[in-house]
């Protein structure tokens, strides 16, 4: 089920909430009234993987809750690896499979999988619980809140990656109490504003720049298009950061804060502020469960432990890359952008103080073009773009050019759009409320028009 | 934040805002369909629930099919979107006959072949025209016979050389 999408919208949502009100003055019900809207939510998408998804939580479950009865570890390192063995095969096993051939010479089978919906997000979401169980962090809890904290259907199916953390003791609380409508206003307003950014600016986009990617399959782009298809970036910005509005607002809706996943990441001044911006819910996640963990095991002696920093950031870079989906583009894109946070925390010791403005147009430029690298599929393909940029660009398709300009300028100039709705709600005005509902018709409206595009992050 | 409100006043700003909010989203919806009832233009029938009748949207297919079926036409014209096909009504004026126009969106030459199957089996085992029936299935094996012959003849051709 799409969050951009009149099943959704126009049925599941207002029903759910319906629901949940019924359920919101008995507190043993709120609970088990969100584990039951989040499983239908999920079911209705994908009606097979469901039973994946009610094993995967029982299991994880239940290995909890051995652990803290047993205190054996090992039971946890197993759940983990488990984890870690089913987002393997069925999102990497074809690729193994593949690789395998190429190096025997000869072909392995493939296996014919379809890649279960959210799978990488709610194997994070176990793991994350897993690992500070097992270092004594993290509590056992009961089977709904656990089951509501891998499946909550705001973010089960593309993050935000929460913390166990932050959202366990928010679960279950009283929406309904004084005050609830200042937190419906403020989830309103962040659904509306993550569908505007994903229709009216990410799909627009995509538009233009989906059949030049689909010509750089076939040959070189060299009819001066190939510049309209580095705005790929800031399609994806608006298409995730859209996303992740929407799922903090129907968090709102259910009275759970959500962590915001994008702060304006199009104007950062340096590689490194920039994945301190971007997807930033993933890069907590990497942070804490890769990188400190590579950094802080003594795999070199101490005298090297420069080179073993730096390696683990290029190492945890290229996982990110390789977690986007199963093909060595991703892992290109990842080590590129590891190595540049390398050359970025070097330049930072040694090198001179740049301006912020060069800053920034150097890590805007690295981010466009190695965009480029990500969405082309094949290195050939993000080639026949690159070679495209020896071309000038062509300017006589006004509309397209205008717009390709317009949106990227809205991302570098405009602050993140949490600041925005903070600002705009800082006090009630009910005629802006107003236009936010007129706003939310038009969406309506324009969803009617055209056909429902799908999430980019639902394929990773 | 500094503003000498108290709570419950601010609560009740919120509260006006979300009535706003979804009364816009709500009257603003009814309103734009009590415009679309009032407008229709294309009288789609997309409001048969209201009681207000109109031809669905249907694919050209099942529209042509719908229309072979009508015996109150005894001629048709049979073609696809790409070119613009003769004007019926002018036909039947000419000729005294009534004609029917029978097209297929994007249709190839199989579907038109069949459309044209359809029309000679309608016309000769449902309406029982059967001496109109075979003077079409005459001429349209012509038409398959000769169109075929020059397709056997330029592929044979173009493979000898």
């Amino acid at each position: 089920m799409l969050f951009n999408d009149y099943p959704f919208l126009l049925v599941f949502l207002p029903a759910a909430i319906l629901i949940y009100r019924l359920a919101d003055p008995h507190p043993q019900l709120r609970i088990p009234a969100l584990v039951l809207l989040s499983l239908t939510f999920y079911a209705i998408g994908n009606p097979p993987f469901i039973l994946l998804l009610v094993l995967s939580i029982l299991i994880n479950w239940l290995a909890a809750l051995a652990f803290a009865r047993t205190g054996m570890r090992p039971i946890v390192t197993a759940a983990i690896l488990a984890n870690l063995a089913v987002l393997a095969l069925f999102k990497y096993a074809n690729f193994l499979a593949y690789n395998l051939g190429l190096v025997l010479g000869r072909p392995m089978p493939t296996l014919d999988i379809a890649l279960p919906l959210g799978i990488s997000f709610f194997t994070f979401h176990h793991i994350m619980y897993l690992v500070d169980l097992r270092k004594g962090k993290a509590p056992a809890y009961s089977l709904g809140r656990y089951a509501l904290y891998i499946a909550f259907f705001p973010q089960a199916l593309a993050g935000p990656l929460v913390r166990w953390s932050e959202v366990m003791q928010q679960f279950g609380r009283q929406v309904y109490s004084p005050g609830w409508q200042r937190e419906f206003c403020l989830g309103i307003s962040f659904i509306a504003m993550g569908l505007f950014e994903k229709i009216f600016l990410a799909d627009r986009l995509g538009q233009i720049i989906d059949p030049i990617y689909a010509q750089a399959q076939l040959g070189p782009v060299m009819n001066g298009a190939a510049w309209l298809a580095l705005s790929f970036n800031v399609q994806i910005l608006f298409d995730f950061a859209g996303y992740s509005d929407i799922a903090i607002g129907l968090g709102l809706l259910f009275g759970v804060k959500l962590p915001f996943n994008f702060n304006a990441p199009f104007r950062s001044t340096s590689i490194q502020d920039f994945w301190q911006r971007w997807h930033i819910t993933l890069m907590l996640f990497l942070r804490d469960y890769v990188f400190h963990p590579l950094v802080n095991s003594r795999i070199l002696p101490r005298r090297w432990f420069q080179l073993q920093y730096f390696a683990a950031m290029v190492l945890t870079m290229s996982l990110c890359g390789l977690w986007h989906g199963a093909s060595w583009n991703f892992v290109l894109w990842g080590t590129l952008h590891g190595c540049a946070l390398v050359v970025c925390s070097l330049w930072r010791r040694f090198g001179p103080r740049l301006p912020q403005l060069i800053g920034w147009v150097l890590t805007v430029m690295l981010v466009l073009l190695t965009g480029v690298i990500f969405r082309a599929g094949t290195p050939d393909a993000a080639w026949h773009i690159f070679q495209g940029l020896a071309v000038p660009p062509n300017l006589d398709r006004t509309r397209q050019v205008v717009l390709v300009v317009l949106i990227p300028l809205m991302a570098f100039l405009l602050p993140a759009s949490q600041d925005i709705i903070a600002l705009l709600t800082r006090r009630p005005r009910p005629w802006l409320a107003a236009l936010v509902g007129i706003g939310l018709l038009a969406i309506l409206v324009e969803l009617g028009e055209r056909n429902v595009n799908g999430f980019a992050y639902y394929r990773f | 934040m500094g503003s000498p409100t108290t709570g419950s006043d601010l609560s009740d700003g919120w509260g006006r805002c979300l009535a706003a909010c979804l009364g816009a989203l709500g009257i603003g919806g009814l309103l734009l369909l009590a415009f679309m009832i009032a407008v229709d233009p294309y009288d789609t029938g997309k409001f048969g629930l209201l009681g207000i009748a109109g031809v669905d949207d249907r694919d050209t297919h099942t529209a042509t099919a719908s229309r072979a079926r009508d015996a109150s036409f005894d001629s048709a014209v049979i073609g696809n979107s790409t070119a613009q096909l003769l004007d019926p009504a002018e036909l039947s004026r000419a000729t005294g006959l009534r004609f029917v126009q029978l097209y297929l969106t994007g249709g190839n030459p199989r579907g038109q072949t069949f459309t044209s199957v359809y029309w000679i089996y309608q016309n000769s085992f449902i309406f029982f025209k059967l001496g109109y029936g075979s003077a079409l299935s005459i001429i349209l094996m012509l038409i398959i016979l000769v169109l075929a012959s020059a397709q056997i003849a330029i592929t044979r051709r173009r493979s000898e050389t």
